[in-house]
Formats: C-alpha cells, sequence, structure tokens
C-alpha cells in the first residue's frame, strides 16, 4: 500500500509508522511515497534513528552493526535522515539506545537538521524576495495575485469570466508565494516543540 | 592541575574502552562490554555506534584495517590509554576516600 505523506517533524513521522505498524502495516519504504507492506503480526519493534552519512562506507557500516543485533533496516538510505529498524524478539532487543548521552544525540541531531532546514528555507525566501520574485505586497493583499490590472474595476459577467481564466494562474503564483512562509513557520513551530522535548527531556536526568 | 575536560567517562564509554584491550569489531565489543559488567550494561546498537563515532572523532580509538568491509575493526589509541587510566585514577581517587570514613 502506497500513502503520500509529508512530514517535517521527524518524531511525528516516527508515531506515524508505529501506529501503521501496530494496525498490522510494516513500512517498506521511504521515497517519494510510504510503501507499506500488510503483516499478519501486530506487536512489531519498530524503533528510528535519525542520521546522515557523508559515505556509503559508512551507512554499510551502520547498518551491519544494527544487523548484528538482529535488528532489520527496512527503510532509509544514505542521506534520507530516518532510519527505520524492527526486530522480531520483543524481550531481547526492545530498544535502539541503551543509555541518556544516545537519547540525547538523538534529538540533537534532529534538531540540527531542522535549524539547517529553517537557515536554507530563510536564505531562499530572502533571495526570492530581493529578486522581486515575491512581494511583501502579495502576500498580504491576495489580490495582486491577479496580474489583469483592472480586473477588480470589472463588473458582472466581465468580472466572473476575467476573473475565472486567471483564477488558476492565481492561485498557481499564489502556491509559489505562500509556500516558502508557510514552510518556515511550521519548521520554527516544530523546531520549538522539539525544543521543548529537549528541555524536559533533560530536566529528567 | 586541571582534570581533563572529557572526564568522566560514561558507563558506556568506559567500558567500551576497557574493551579494547585488543582490536575487535562492533558487535563483539558489546559481548565483551556485557562480559566484563558481569551482564549489567548492555550496549544498544544505536548506542554503540553512536558512541564508537564519537571515540573515533575523539581519536581515543582508530579503526585498523580488516577483511570485512562492513564490519570495521576498532582499536584503543595511546590517547584512548591515558583516558582510560585518568579515569581509572580519577576512581580509584574516590574509592580510597570512600574507605577513609
Amino acid at each position: 500500500m502506497k500513502k503520500y505523506r509529508v512530514f517535517l517533524n521527524t518524531l511525528k513521522e516516527e508515531k506515524w509508522i508505529q501506529e501503521m505498524a501496530d494496525n498490522g502495516w510494516l513500512i517498506e519504504k521511504i521515497g517519494l511515497c510510504y510503501t507499506f507492506k500488510e503483516v499478519e503480526k501486530k506487536s512489531y519493534n519498530l524503533k528510528m534513528d535519525y542520521r546522515i552519512f557523508s559515505k556509503q562506507e559508512d551507512f554499510d557500516v551502520y547498518v551491519t552493526m544494527h544487523e548484528d543485533y538482529g535488528w532489520k533496516h527496512i527503510a532509509g538510505d544514505k542521506s534520507s535522515g530516518s532510519q527505520y529498524f524492527f526486530h522480531e524478539d520483543n524481550e531481547k532487543e526492545n530498544e535502539l539506545f541503551s543509555d541518556e548521552n544516545s537519547q540525547r544525540d538523538r534529538i540533537l541531531r534532529i534538531r540540527k537538521m531542522l535549524r539547517q532546514s529553517i537557515a536554507i528555507a530563510l536564505v531562499m525566501f530572502i533571495v526570492l524576495l530581493s529578486q522581486g520574485s515575491i512581494t511583501i505586497s502579495a502576500l498580504i493583499n491576495p489580490k495582486k495575485l491577479y496580474l489583469t490590472t483592472d480586473l477588480w474595476d470589472m463588473s458582472g459577467s466581465a468580472f466572473w469570466s476575467a476573473f475565472w481564466i486567471e483564477t488558476p494562474f492565481a492561485l498557481f503564483r499564489g502556491l509559489f508565494i505562500y509556500a516558502l512562509p508557510i514552510m518556515i513557520i511550521i519548521y520554527v513551530i516544530y523546531s520549538y516543540k522539539i525544543q521543548r522535548d529537549y528541555n524536559k527531556f533533560m530536566k529528567n536526568i | 592541575m586541571k582534570r581533563n575536560k572529557s572526564l568522566p567517562l560514561t558507563e558506556t564509554v568506559f567500558y567500551i574502552l576497557l574493551a579494547l584491550k585488543e582490536p575487535m569489531h562492533g558487535y563483539l565489543i558489546m559481548q565483551e562490554v556485557e562480559e566484563l559488567s558481569n551482564g549489567d550494561v548492555r550496549i544498544a546498537a544505536g548506542t554503540l555506534y553512536g558512541a564508537i563515532d564519537n571515540l573515533l572523532k575523539l581519536k581515543y580509538i582508530k579503526s585498523v584495517p580488516s577483511d570485512d568491509k562492513r564490519r570495521k575493526v576498532y582499536a584503543r589509541t595511546e590517547l584512548g590509554n591515558k583516558i582510560l587510566r585518568l579515569d581509572t585514577e580519577r576512581m580509584d581517587h574516590m574509592i580510597q576516600m570512600t574507605k577513609l570514613q
């Protein structure tokens, strides 16, 4: 089964993939979409780590070390970040991390990725803004998305036909203009949430 | 004398360094640690990978050539020996002080 989802928050992705597994859908592949396969058993020991590797060799060493423990690497690649493992034996191996330092480090890796994404999105936004591809006035006033200058002065059927003809183009321009700021806002919210989780975690140790 | 910034080592890191009295690969390190600690310390896979990665960066251990490309073999460095000794001395001191009470 293929499912299309977009997750900016890796911890939310993890939760969703675990819920799917609890319902008998085991993750198989993460690419443009999430591919699941139906499984009989419903208690899978599914865990997520977050790592990006610069070399394929390092990734292979990483996966092999987990395989030696009996963890099966089921989704993720060298540069995907999220790495999903599952273990058949719930009793013997139930965690990927056995001390607080490594649990904390996983959160720090996710936080680092989020902060980098925010920085990149901000730079892109500023560049587009300075080039005039995105203007603040269009952000505030969606009417500006319509380029026909006298559109809003028209009335009756002339207005409606012009309006409907141009709406798809305006929507497209809107998508382009709003996507980045919305992405940045979502990233900032998740970044804040992860920081909050992290602070809570640090208080407990 | 100012104490080395890396001290004290965590239990995981201390045992990994201790286990590497001779070169071995990841999973063997975990088994050796389990034995050395009488079964008390069982290092999980992600923790082991992270700890080894970190120890390599600190140059306390290095990877040595091996036949198996997917299983790297690690060995303690001079610096690793030193840090292990310093942490042992630190713990020795605590034990001495405790015995005096």
